[in-house]
């Protein structure tokens, strides 16, 4: 009964996803397979050994690392860390051309034709998950022969950022609507999801109640990373509550 | 008069970019073949596609053997060689948008609706111009979605 109210109140098959990410940092290691899955997806050039060693990488998603305790008796804590989707992201009421924006799915949504480069989103970003391009992208070889036809190459002079892997969400539509059946939980699955061997992370709809991640949501565990500043992830972190 | 020499330069400058001047019209108004037949992902895969020089002998070892097309199709034929077809549709890899053929194809629009009437042409011309704006009107009066995302990614 409640089912089908749901299902009527948001028009029946027309449903809109929510899209959320849940990660679990009680499982993560820090191995970093999602930071290398991520840039081999979405044609993340590298910076090279001398540039990297000045810190300008660019990762649409990073590991943070937290210690606690003093040494040797010590903890050490790995967050991964990429573009959080805010709801009230203070990324987009700054861009001047609306290159940036939240559409109907919750993606905070960065187009690279209508950037004009002014950078404010990526200083506005709480979490620095936003790059700016100041050189056009170079694949040493042969690694320009694995880029993802999927995924635009972003020019100079634009920002980019992770897109939960939006071009993974559309081939998982088309791939549903060719077989004429709706999207099911766990079709949609981003390259730092679908990498990670611990399964730390957990992608999906969260207006879906039955969802893995709106489980996850509402365990008692989850919480949102710089929550004070009411910027409304939609990437939460599972931990132990102490 | 000047509209039809100018429609035979461009045709002629057309042909010449071509490898072989394959006549469109041939093949869907009198041969009654499908859009299809040949480009065969149009209705189930992102891309069109071009067809492979086995598909064009599949008939054409058999058929209008003697047509100097076809004679330079054999050409190609014979020392194992794909036709170096021309794309005269299609975005760079600069203009940072995506395309998929199915999902129109199963919207039914129609092929000529975006690359005119092939069916009355020889040598294919580049008939409809692609922009945004033809995009977004289209996705507007089908109640296609209009989000940005849809495209650029």
């Amino acid at each position: 009964m409640a089912e089908e109210a749901t299902q009527q109140a948001e028009g029946g098959t027309e449903r809109t996803p929510q899209w959320a990410m849940a990660i679990d940092l009680d499982r993560c290691t820090g191995c970093e397979a999602c930071v290398v899955a991520c840039a081999s997806e979405n044609n993340v050039p590298t910076a090279g050994e001398d540039q990297a060693a000045m810190g300008r990488t660019k990762h649409w998603i990073r590991i943070d690392r937290y210690y606690e305790g003093e040494f040797p008796d010590i903890k050490v804590k790995y967050r991964p860390v990429m573009c959080q989707q805010c709801d009230e992201a203070p990324c987009e009421p700054v861009c001047p051309v609306n290159a940036t924006y939240q559409n109907a799915e919750g993606l905070n949504v960065q187009i690279y034709n209508r950037c004009i480069g002014t950078r404010y989103c990526a200083n506005n970003c709480p979490y620095t998950v936003r790059f700016f391009n100041w050189f056009a992208p170079e694949w040493a070889e042969p690694l320009n022969l694995q880029l993802n036809p999927d995924v635009s190459i972003r020019p100079s002079g634009v920002v980019e950022k992770c897109t939960f892997c939006a071009h993974k969400i559309k081939r998982a539509k088309l791939d549903a609507d060719a077989d004429g059946r709706e999207l099911a939980d766990g079709d949609v699955q981003p390259a730092c999801v679908q990498s990670c061997p611990a399964e730390a992370m957990v992608f999906g709809d969260m207006s879906d109640g039955d969802s893995k991640v709106a489980k996850l949501l509402g365990s008692g565990r989850s919480g949102q990373l710089l929550e004070s500043l009411g910027t409304k992830p939609r990437v939460f972190y599972l931990e132990k509550a102490d | 008069m000047l509209s039809a020499l100018l429609l035979l330069v461009v045709q002629t400058a057309s042909t010449a970019e071509q490898p072989i001047g394959f006549s469109h019209t041939a093949h869907i108004e009198k041969a009654q073949m499908q859009c299809t037949d040949c480009h065969e992902g149009a209705t189930s895969r992102d891309s069109a596609g071009l067809p492979s020089i086995r598909k064009c002998m599949l008939c054409h070892q058999f058929i209008a053997t003697d047509l100097p097309e076809v004679v330079r199709l054999s050409e190609y034929w014979e020392r194992k060689h794909e036709v170096p077809w021309e794309r005269i549709y299609g975005f760079a890899k600069t203009a940072a948008v995506q395309f998929r053929h199915a999902p129109h194809a199963r919207a039914e629009i129609a092929c000529s609706q975006c690359h005119g009437d092939v069916a009355s042409m020889t040598v294919a011309v580049k008939a409809v111009t692609h922009t945004m704006g033809s995009c977004i009107q289209c996705h507007r009066d089908t109640s296609a979605t209009d989000d940005c995302l849809a495209c650029h990614y």
